[in-house]
């Protein structure tokens, strides 16, 4: 851990220093901060992995947004 | 440097210089005025006070500058005296001494005391000059207490005095001389100069170091008589290059070298030949220096020179872009803006008749210059961008780059702007609210799905508990991707129901909630969704980390249920020892609460735990009560574990099994490292030492063992890689050296299992083919775990714990929870959300720059490590916990 809290910390954004005591951190501006936020609005950050069938049934019951759908016409989830 | 174009050098290669016997009487025009000067000097050089008092000198210097432009002088001495006076020396040709035919007096007389006499106010004598308002030197001599000029021209020396504007000594020639060249000294008129007469060095260092970047080759000297005396020295041959890398000094540059190029252009509208310099350099900042000049003077409110060096700038680079990068829509490219950031450039004309404009009088007008400007850079930058594709791409990615970052700026302001001022009582989309009005009190859930979040709403405590569900994952169907993200709106309710607003608007004094528990469920999806969450607080809303208001919900992996077999006793209940052993060491310093929910129903008792590790360990502890291990290795009596044995065999094997996997990650197999355990003394192999060109591995028991081998190998030349040393190569290497860190601590377990009579073959895990074979029965295992009724068998030691896991499982109902939607309200809230039994796990800082890796790393900013680290953790929610 000491190790780590010794390392510099980069700017999430720039992957310039960021100081830890800085007004922006984790960032090192507010400008990189500005631009962060723009992409968390701007759905950029997103975790993705291949669909499994499971999920399928899940949003079915959830009712989860499905998208590309209408290219395969109206879903059925119980075929 | 030495590879850069040359550039323009008015010192040495003048543009079409006239015979220095040109210059003479018959250019001069005479004006009169001297009393009009005096009377309303603001009119001439700008004020009285500082800034015009350094203005006679620049209008000086200008003068001798212009010699230099015409390519008659390569030196200027500028000499601050101590008495308050100023010398301006240069090695021009000297002004004019012979008789001025209309005025008869002689040129220099004229020059000096004549109002609007002095070269430049004739095309003739200088093509381009400089000056800013070309009043010329005779007002400063009309703002002078005295003024002295000497002139050395033709071998001869001459002096002439004035006061005020008015000969007191007329010309006369003061002796022989081989110099060449104008002197004036000056002293201002305090008359005029009431409020200051001090010449400050600062400010005539800072014009005279620009002079001399923007003429490259030219040699300044500037010296400060006064007081401790000073000299300061500029000279730049590569002129306006130099000045651009002074410019870009301290950060990062993106080409190797400045973009340059000087071209002259002939224009009519602006009285002849026009000349274009421009020196161009990009850094890794994201504002632009852009310093342009018209015939030496900042134009510092631009014009039209800047304009068309932006437009050719920006058209050029676009049009560059559309045709190696045909994908790009006109849309995508960047902009103007986009082009300037990290842009440092300094732009340079020189123009027979420029025209003044503004409010300070420093933006250019010349309407055909932009035109001319623009021609000229778009010329010499299409070929350059020809010649240097690497380079190009380097200022267009970084272009790109502000393109992206310009837009997401615009809509982290449209989103700021739409969070603001959105009260909780408003009603916020998919806020279900708490009814208290105390912040100190009030918790928001923010729990994944909206299933879960209905529950949720059902059975929340509705005085406190808010709960804002999110979806956070779409599906994909076309794509085939299942994405976790959080969604523009999603995040927008979180802000508003949050309260503090973001960015600089972001106070704390605002927030609605003194507790953000983020409720996910307890998987991967989950997890990621958790570590979505917990960077968006962390970047956006640290302070809401810092100060503490961030928990995770620890919802249950497992639910257990068994019987209660007898009252009091509870013999079958997991054992209580373990329980608290368990509950102690899962617990984080910053939980609250029991860390399993327990609750008996009608001669049942049902337990929730939280995670894997937890729920092994609980199974282990049950197993663990009245186990016995029977161990029939081959050739010797079966023996019999009991009791504490039991507990000690399993730990030292948990324990060997941890070191194993280290051994493992050194690429050697754990069997056969304890394969070469030497007989003799017990010891294991120190190091792995292996030759790759022979495949030779011998064996190395100790420290010296090591270092005979690799003492050896080195006598022989070879080159020696080990593995703990970074700095060391191991492409290539003819040894190399692994430390086993561990090795003592294995000696010491094996002897430990040897003295619970434990033979260590039954070490060895059985080959993939035996697996093969089918079920391992009870009745043909060399180890069996009993307990009770049940029996496990194990084909090696190492899988014992599990063995004792699995008889300890028996009759114990075991539901593994694959997410919130499978509990009910009364179950979550027992669970999860009754605060005097729930675990929250508080989320620190310190946590936060942890999670930060962890959520680059699944941004995908490198792939590789992003799949690793996607198998080595799914299933292992609890590695992403704060």
């Amino acid at each position: 851990m000491s190790e780590r809290d010794a390392a510099p910390w980069t700017c999430p954004t720039c992957a310039r220093a960021a100081p830890r005591e800085g007004k922006a951190f984790p960032f090192c501006s507010p400008r990189c901060r500005l631009i962060d936020l723009g992409r968390w609005a701007g759905g950029d950050y997103k975790v993705s992995r291949a669909l499994e069938p499971d999920d399928l049934e899940e949003a079915a019951r959830d009712g989860l947004p499905v998208e590309g759908l209408e290219r395969f016409g109206p879903f059925d989830p119980e075929p | 440097m030495a590879t850069s174009p040359t550039p323009a050098s008015p010192v040495a290669a003048p543009a079409a210089p006239k015979r220095a016997e040109d210059y003479d009487a018959s250019s001069i025009d005479v004006l009169e005025g001297i009393e009009h000067v005096r009377a309303r000097p603001a009119m001439y050089i700008g004020d009285v006070y500082e800034r015009g008092l350094h203005h006679l000198v620049y209008e000086v210097v200008d003068n001798s500058v212009d010699e230099a432009l015409a390519g008659f002088s390569k030196r200027i001495d500028v000499t601050i005296h101590s008495d308050g006076s100023l010398t301006v020396l240069d090695d021009g040709r000297g002004i004019p001494v012979d008789m001025h035919p209309k005025v008869n007096k002689p040129t220099v007389e004229v020059c000096l005391s004549m109002i609007g006499a002095g070269g430049k106010f004739q095309k003739g004598a200088y093509q381009v000059s400089g000056g800013l308002h070309g009043v010329g030197v005779s007002c400063v001599n009309a703002l002078s207490e005295w003024l002295e000029a000497e002139v050395y021209r033709g071998g001869k020396s001459y002096q002439i005095r004035f006061a005020r504007g008015k000969t007191t000594k007329a010309l006369e020639e003061t002796g022989a001389t081989t110099r060449r060249g104008t002197k004036i000294t000056f002293k201002p008129d305090a008359e005029i100069f009431k409020q200051t007469q001090e010449f400050k060095l600062q400010t005539l260092a800072k014009r005279l170091r620009e002079l001399a970047y923007l003429n490259a080759g030219l040699h300044i000297t500037l010296r400060d008589e006064r007081g401790e005396g000073r000299t300061e020295e500029y000279l730049f041959p590569n002129g306006i290059v130099d000045f651009v890398n002074e410019l870009s000094a301290t950060e990062n540059t993106l080409l190797a070298k400045p973009i340059y190029f000087v071209e002259r252009i002939e224009s009519a509208e602006s009285g002849g030949v026009v000349e274009v310099e421009v020196a161009i350099q990009y850094n890794d900042t994201y504002s632009d220096t852009v310093v342009t000049y018209a015939n030496n003077i900042a134009t510092i409110e631009g014009g039209t020179h800047l304009s068309g060096f932006r437009s050719a700038l920006t058209t050029t680079l676009n049009g560059w872009l559309k045709e190696n990068e045909k994908n790009k829509k006109d849309e995508e490219r960047p902009s103007g803006d986009d082009y300037r950031e990290g842009l440092v450039s300094v732009i340079s004309v020189k123009i027979p008749q420029p025209q003044f404009e503004g409010q300070t009088k420093t933006k250019l007008g010349n309407s055909d210059v932009g035109g001319i400007v623009q021609t000229a850079v778009g010329n010499y930058l299409r070929a350059w961008v020809d010649q240097n594709p690497v380079e190009t791409k380097k200022i267009i990615h970084k272009a790109m780059e502000a393109r992206r970052a310009r837009l997401a700026a615009k809509q982290a302001k449209d989103l700021a702007r739409k969070t603001k001022d959105v009260l909780r009582g408003g009603g916020i989309a998919k806020l279900k609210d708490a009814e208290s009005n105390d912040p100190r009190e009030c918790e928001l859930y923010l729990v994944e799905g909206d299933s879960a979040g209905g529950t949720a709403s059902e059975a929340r405590d509705p005085r406190t508990q808010a709960i804002l569900p999110l979806r956070g994952k779409i599906l994909n169907v076309w794509k085939a991707t299942h994405d976790k993200m959080l969604s523009h709106s999603e995040i927008a309710t979180m802000i508003q129901a949050i309260g503090t607003g973001i960015l600089d608007e972001f106070d704390m004094a605002k927030l609605q909630f003194h507790k953000i528990v983020i409720m996910c469920d307890a998987d991967v999806d989950g997890s990621h969704i958790r570590t979505l969450i917990l960077t968006f607080f962390f970047r956006q809303m640290p302070d809401l980390i810092r100060e503490g208001k961030v928990y995770v919900a620890q919802p249950p992996l497992y639910k257990v249920t068994y019987r209660t077999r007898r009252k009091g006793k509870g013999a079958d209940e997991p054992a209580a020892e373990g329980e608290d052993e368990a509950a102690g060491e899962g617990e984080d310093e910053a939980a609250e609460g029991p860390a399993t929910v327990k609750r008996a129903k009608g001669g049942k008792v049902e337990e929730y735990i939280t995670n894997d590790a937890e729920f092994e360990r609980k199974m282990l502890a049950q197993g663990l009560q009245g186990a016995r291990v029977e161990l029939r290795a081959p050739g010797a009596p079966a023996r019999v574990l009991e009791g504490e044995a039991v507990g000690k065999l399993v730990d030292l094997l948990a324990e060997l099994d941890r070191l194993a996997r280290e051994v493992e990650t050194k690429g050697v197999e754990f069997g056969k490292y304890l394969a070469r355990r030497r007989a003799s003394d017990g010891l294991l192999p120190y190091a792995k030492v292996f030759f790759p060109k022979t495949k030779k591995a011998p064996a190395v028991y100790t420290d010296a063992d090591v270092d005979q081998v690799v003492h050896e190998a080195r006598n022989d030349g070879l080159r020696v890689w080990f593995a703990t040393d970074p700095l060391s190569e191991r492409e290539g290497a003819d040894v190399e050296v692994t430390r086993f860190h561990n090795k003592d601590r294995v000696e010491q377990i094996l002897r430990d299992l040897e003295g619970l009579g434990v033979s260590l073959a039954l070490l060895a895990r059985p080959s993939r083919k035996d697996d093969q074979d089918g079920q391992l029965s009870v009745e043909d295992a060399l180890i069996v775990v009993r307990r009770d009724k049940e029996a496990e068998p194990a084909s090696s030691l190492r899988d014992v714990p599990a063995a004792v896991r699995t008889v300890g499982q028996r009759g114990i109902k075991v539901q593994r929870y694959k997410g919130l939607g499978e509990m009910d309200a009364d179950e979550l809230w027992e669970t999860t959300m009754d605060p005097s039994k729930r675990t929250l796990l508080k989320v620190a800082l310190d946590d936060m720059t942890e999670a930060n890796r962890i959520f680059n790393i699944l941004m995908g900013t490198k792939v590789e490590p992003r799949r690793d680290y996607i198998e080595a953790h799914s299933g292992d929610v609890s590695n992403l916990d704060a």
